[in-house]
């Protein structure tokens, strides 16, 4: 087939003018075969398709659009009928957006945008009591943040494969992390980090979602104070904080997370070892140099800015934890308590051999696990090789002992020990991950490609090469294979997160949108699918699961359901069982929505009065979602099927609003509202 | 009396004096007529095991229910998507399924029990007597068919006048079987596998006690 099409490419015209008849349409098996020669005539274009060709309609879409034969095997890639599911899910974060973006793959459709650290109106995300107070939980300060920037969603994993249970998202701006639930994708649980100001490396999780991972980005004082940036050295620092999960609860437990101090490099991404090296976690760090720049335009000398400053030695260093010993360093009561958490300084944690550094290509940014556990792949931003280290050379290294400090006291392992080949890629390597037959896939930043190569083995340098490369579009970032960061990566597809789309799409103004590329790397070589543009936000990273690993419910599991404690509500209101409470000064209103109407639909009150209203959606039907919008409260809830919500606020405004529900939900749904009625003081 | 019908060596004269002095020849009488006590007893357990199994089903058809909905009745209980069709229903002002037939459905599990031992019990009555215990059981389905009936046209014909859809849509009865149209949705009704079990009752019934006509003449 692929020879019909390369010869077929050579001569396109005459292919699809002529013989277009050369191929069959064959939705059942997904795939498109060319099955005769190419020298057809022009009495050929009438054909249906039904003896080898092209149907007429299809092949005059092609000729169209000058599609070439694998234009349109790619165009069947990635269709799927509606109604037909796709086989993964990618967990997108939404970038500046401060959310997380659900698309189905192949076929790229955008499922769910999942309300994080921003409100978002049509989920009532951020305006029912509950939501409020989810972002309330994340406040920085005592200002509730609206926007983030949210870097790397963390699937939870079992074994070290993904669960489909949890979803992990950090804010690198103010460093929070946020915990998504999977049965109904909405947002549990946002928490702040009491001593770094900003983050990059998390969310990774540990095998079995023991810890989240959070990694500091700039180095600060611990926790908003001040010092003087002369004293750069002497107190400011950079963390590695873990997370503890409590699965059950599905939530953080910050009672059980610490902080590890770090020299202040700063730290960049993160990964949890696994197989032989679980028990440890990675990180990269980039300016050892503690570049500050220092251009104040005061008029004094411009000094290099920090972009040169951090690029001089030819080393960073890599920082890695044993965090299983860290967390009983943790409950033996080791660290001191800084705003609230824990923390363990370098002296204590170097004394109980569970934080090194060992040198690596300068200004490095991935660093990922093999899925055997046995190598870590560094990508260095400004070296055009990839750098793999063994972790049975690092162990035989620290066994060793006998190793140099940096001046903070961390010991850095000999680079020579522990190295165990480079892999020559191209120019800008950022990240890694893997497939199921042995291979790497590597962005290049600066080459605007993807590198496959060969994961060799131990003690054969020679057996690490390259194998193949594909062209994206442009400045690729992130990369993510399916599954490609756990033990048992799938292969089938990758996803090149583009920062630059340029020319790639119609133009809608000088804000281009991000461009999401999907590429089948199931064949001997790469193909580039689609391209999906993401107007919303810079997503940085995406993680691709498995769709039949995640089961998400299409309903809330009963009528009355709390979906913040995923438990029936203690505040439910049944069918038959509305009410109206007035109690002095406290007004308790117990709602239900069913098409096409609220009980009670007028609801009285009197100027001050304090207002607890409950709305229980008691439908049961797949959809019978119900908004309600109050006009003059900044207020609009989605109450899915079973949903019991809360809404708390002071009656301060007289005057008449009619409230509705915002959900087309019937066809009766201009006529499902009623009018709550403040009557003045 | 166990024992002696047991003796493989007990003449059969000895044994009819033992059957005839004893005061109801219980066990006589169904060595007797093995094959229409079963079919008796037969017919009683799928009288009491139909009480497990729906007996009329409505499917109701529309786009947005791409699986359609499904309500079960059984003889004591509704099953299915109950709260949504009622939900639907209310557009139209018709009672809630829930409210028919409550006397029925509260009786059902003691009743069908009662009338399945009478039909049993028939088989040791003599003279026509008999067909005084088995007619429950034979007019059984004929009495649910029509009570479903009366309750189908009942609901579709006291319909709310206040509802949203009252001036649209017309007073009707709901199909017992077969296909309808309501507004948007086709309806499909048929009778269920607890129904059918009735009716097979009923027919294991009528030959066990028909044939023991004929029998109990030449008895006689």
């Amino acid at each position: 087939m692929a020879d019909v099409f390369t010869r077929a490419r050579m001569n396109r015209r005459t292919l699809l003018k002529g013989a277009a008849g050369a191929a069959v349409l064959a939705p059942a098996a997904g795939v498109l075969v060319a099955s005769c020669s190419i020298s057809g005539d022009d009495d050929d274009d009438s054909d249906s398709g039904s003896n080898g060709t092209l149907p007429a309609s299809a092949q005059a879409i092609a000729d169209a659009r000058g599609l070439a034969p694998d234009d349109i095997t790619r165009a069947l890639k990635t269709y799927m009928p509606g109604g037909q599911y796709d086989e993964f899910f990618i967990m997108a974060s939404g970038g500046h957006s401060g959310q997380v973006l659900v698309i189905g793959v192949p076929s790229m459709r955008l499922l769910k945008v999942i309300g994080v650290f921003t409100p978002e109106p049509w989920q009532g995300y951020g305006f029912s009591d509950d939501t409020k107070a989810i972002l309330q939980e994340g406040a920085v300060g005592d200002v509730v943040h609206t926007w983030a920037d949210t870097h790397h969603p963390g699937l939870s994993e079992t074994g070290g494969e993904y669960d489909g249970q949890f979803l992990f998202i950090n804010d690198k701006a103010n460093a929070r992390m946020a915990v998504i639930d999977l049965r109904d994708f909405e947002t549990k649980q946002i928490v702040k980090n009491p001593h770094i100001i900003s983050n990059h490396g998390g969310a990774f999780v540990t095998p079995n979602t023991e810890y989240i991972l959070d990694g500091s980005q700039y180095a600060v004082p611990y926790g908003w104070e001040y010092a003087p940036i002369s004293e750069y050295k002497e107190k400011y620092r950079g963390a590695m904080t873990f997370w503890k999960f409590d699965r059950e609860r599905g939530r953080i437990d910050k009672e059980q997370s610490f902080s590890i101090e770090l020299p202040p490099y700063w730290q960049d991404l993160a990964d949890a070892g696994k197989g032989p090296s679980d028990g440890w976690m990675f990180s990269n760090s980039f300016n050892v140099e503690m570049s500050l720049g220092g251009n104040r335009g005061d008029g004094s000398p411009l000094v290099p800015p920090v972009e040169a400053g951090a690029s001089q030695r030819d080393m960073d260093y890599l920082t890695m934890i044993n965090w299983k010993k860290a967390e009983e360093l943790f409950q033996s009561g080791a660290g001191e308590d800084i705003h609230g958490m824990r923390l363990i300084r370098i002296p204590e944690a170097v004394e109980a051999g569970i934080l090194f550094q060992f040198p690596e290509p300068k200004s490095p940014h991935g660093v990922d696990v093999t899925p055997d556990g046995k190598f870590i792949v560094v990508a260095g931003k400004l070296d055009p090789q990839v750098t793999i280290y063994s972790f049975e050379k690092i162990e035989a290294a620290i066994a060793a002992g006998n190793v140099e400090t940096d001046e903070f006291g961390v010991p850095i392992l000999p680079y020579e020990a522990c190295m165990e080949a480079q892999v020559e890629l191209g120019l800008g390597p950022l990240h890694t991950q893997f497939d199921d037959k042995g291979y790497a896939y590597t962005s290049l930043f600066l080459d605007s490609a993807i590198a496959r190569w060969k994961v060799g083995e131990a003690g054969k340098p020679d057996s690490w090469t390259m194998v193949d490369k594909i062209q994206v579009h442009y400045n690729v970032g992130h990369l993510s294979v399916c599954e490609g960061d756990t033990v048992s990566p799938k292969g089938r597809y990758l996803i090149a997160l583009n920062k630059w789309a340029i020319d790639r799409f119609s133009p809608v103004g000088p804000l281009h949108p991000q461009n999401f590329q999907l590429i089948d790397i199931s064949g001997e070589t790469m193909d580039l699918l689609y391209d999906m543009p993401i107007g919303i936000g810079e997503p940085h990273y995406v993680q691709t699961i498995s769709a039949d690993k995640v089961k998400a419910w299409v309903t809330y599991p009963e009528v009355g359901w709390d979906p913040i404690a995923q438990a029936p509500s203690e505040v439910a209101t049944q069918a038959g069982s509305e009410s109206i409470e007035r109690d002095g000064n406290k007004v308790t209103i117990n709602m239900t929505s069913i098409r096409s109407h609220f009980t009670p639909d007028t609801v009285e009150v009197t100027q001050g009065n304090e207002i607890v209203w409950h709305i229980t959606n008691i439908e049961r039907a797949q959809d019978a979602t119900h908004g309600f919008a109050l006009p003059g409260h900044n207020l609009n809830l989605s109450i899915e099927p079973g949903e019991t919500t809360t809404i708390s606020f002071t009656a301060d405004q007289p005057g008449v609003f009619p409230f509705y529900c915002t959900e087309f939900c019937s066809a009766l749904h201009l006529e499902m509202m009623g009018y709550f009625i403040v009557e003045p003081k | 009396m166990v024992t002696a019908d047991r003796s493989p060596a007990m003449p059969a004269t000895a044994r009819q004096e033992v059957g005839q002095r004893a005061m109801p020849d219980i066990v006589g009488r169904v060595r007797q007529y093995p094959l229409r006590f079963a079919g008796l007893v037969i017919a009683a357990i799928l009288l009491i095991a139909s009480i497990a199994l729906p007996y009329w089903s409505i499917t109701l058809h529309a786009p947005q229910y791409p699986a359609g909905l499904t309500v079960d009745a059984y003889t004591y209980k509704l099953t299915g998507d109950v709260s949504e069709v009622d939900g639907l229903n209310h557009y139209i002002g018709m009672m809630k399924l829930g409210d028919a037939a409550k006397i029925e459905r509260g009786i059902s599990r003691v009743a069908i029990p009662v009338i399945a031992l009478l039909a049993i019990a028939s088989f040791w009555v003599r003279g026509r007597g008999r067909w005084l215990l088995v007619a429950p059981v034979i007019i059984y389905p004929i009495v649910f068919t029509v009570d479903l009936f009366i309750w189908l046209y009942y609901a579709g014909h006291s319909l709310d006048p206040n509802a949203a859809l009252s001036s649209s849509i017309k007073e009707f009865t709901p199909r017992i079987f077969g296909t309808g149209v309501i507004g948007q949705f086709s309806t499909e009704a048929a009778f269920g596998v607890g129904f059918y079990l009735v009716l097979l009752a009923v027919a294991l019934v009528i030959a066990a006690t028909y044939r023991k006509r004929a029998e109990d003449a030449t008895a006689r």
